[in-house]
């Protein structure tokens, strides 16, 4: 065989893609056209599905980031125990120097 | 004394191609978009969707012809555009798959037709899938395209000889799983 030749297959498969007359002639008339442009709607709708998609993967990445861990204070007195979800552990000595009220500790895991 | 022959002068000047407009091509658009259609649905299995690519690279090819004059192959031109629109559009249709539902209540919503809901196409686009995706695309360069060997081969971007062994190779194989195929014809 030939392989300028067409086959069977070849002919079978260009009888099933073979588009119709009108189609053919609306890909004509279209390409030929002088005003082509781009579809106004076209970037616009881009623009709106890049916007889903963001806000999609936003959404996605808030949902699977990882949660600090709760942090418990206990203790009495100048001594404070701070314990994490994880077991970590602090203790932290306030060693007062004024009397004044109001004074507190912050504790943030790293 | 003698004066120039006709040889020595170029019968048109090089740079005046371009604004000359030429018959050919309304007939050369005319003659490539079936194929270019037939070509595009094969690669993306959807009627639509292959109209928009064959009409955006016949578009490519006039503007060029218009600008710059005919390219030396206008089938290697609008099938090498064609190729990477398709290309462009299956890996747009990959990352959409799971908008599918919408996408599919639009188009029944708009009345486009689809060549997937031909039995005998669906078959025939299912078993080209089995085939691999080099293979696959010479035969359809061939077979809907109607392209040569060497017009393939430009258009890939292969060799010559490895067209052949790839199309000699896809019409064995999809022969042979068209027989397979249930119902097969």
């Amino acid at each position: 065989m030939h392989d300028d030749d067409v086959t069977n297959v070849e002919r079978r498969l260009r009888a099933v893609l073979q588009p119709d007359d009108e189609r053919v002639r609306r890909v004509i008339v279209g390409a030929l056209s002088p005003d082509r442009r781009i579809h106004p709607l076209r970037p616009l709708g881009l623009l709106v599905a890049c916007v889903v998609a963001l806000l999609v993967i936003a959404q996605f990445w808030r949902a699977s980031a990882p949660l600090p861990p709760a942090l418990h204070i206990s203790g009495t007195g100048s001594v404070l125990v701070v314990t994490s979800d994880d077991g970590k552990r602090w203790v932290v000595n306030v060693q007062r120097e004024s009397t004044a009220r109001g004074e507190y500790v912050i504790a943030f895991p790293r | 004394m003698s004066g120039p022959s006709n040889t020595d002068l170029p019968l048109l000047p090089q740079v005046l191609t371009g604004y000359i407009p030429s018959v050919d091509l309304d007939a050369t658009v005319a003659a490539l978009a079936p194929r270019l259609v037939a070509y595009a649905t094969g690669r993306t299995g959807c009627l639509s969707t292959g109209q928009d690519i064959a009409q955006e690279a016949l578009a490519a090819l006039v503007l060029r012809w218009r600008r710059f004059g005919p390219p030396e192959s206008p089938e290697a031109f609008v099938f090498a555009i064609a190729r990477r629109r398709a290309g462009r559009a299956m890996k747009r249709r990959a990352l959409l798959k799971p908008l599918d539902f919408i996408l599919a209540a639009r188009a029944s919503d708009t009345g486009v037709e689809s060549y997937e809901q031909r039995a005998e196409l669906q078959l025939v686009i299912r078993t080209m899938n089995r085939l691999r995706r080099a293979d696959r695309e010479v035969l359809l360069l061939r077979a809907a395209g109607e392209l040569s060997l060497d017009q393939i081969a430009i258009v890939t971007g292969s060799s010559a000889a490895a067209v052949k062994m790839r199309l000699h190779r896809a019409r064995a194989r999809l022969m042979e799983l068209l027989e397979e195929a249930p119902h097969a014809r």
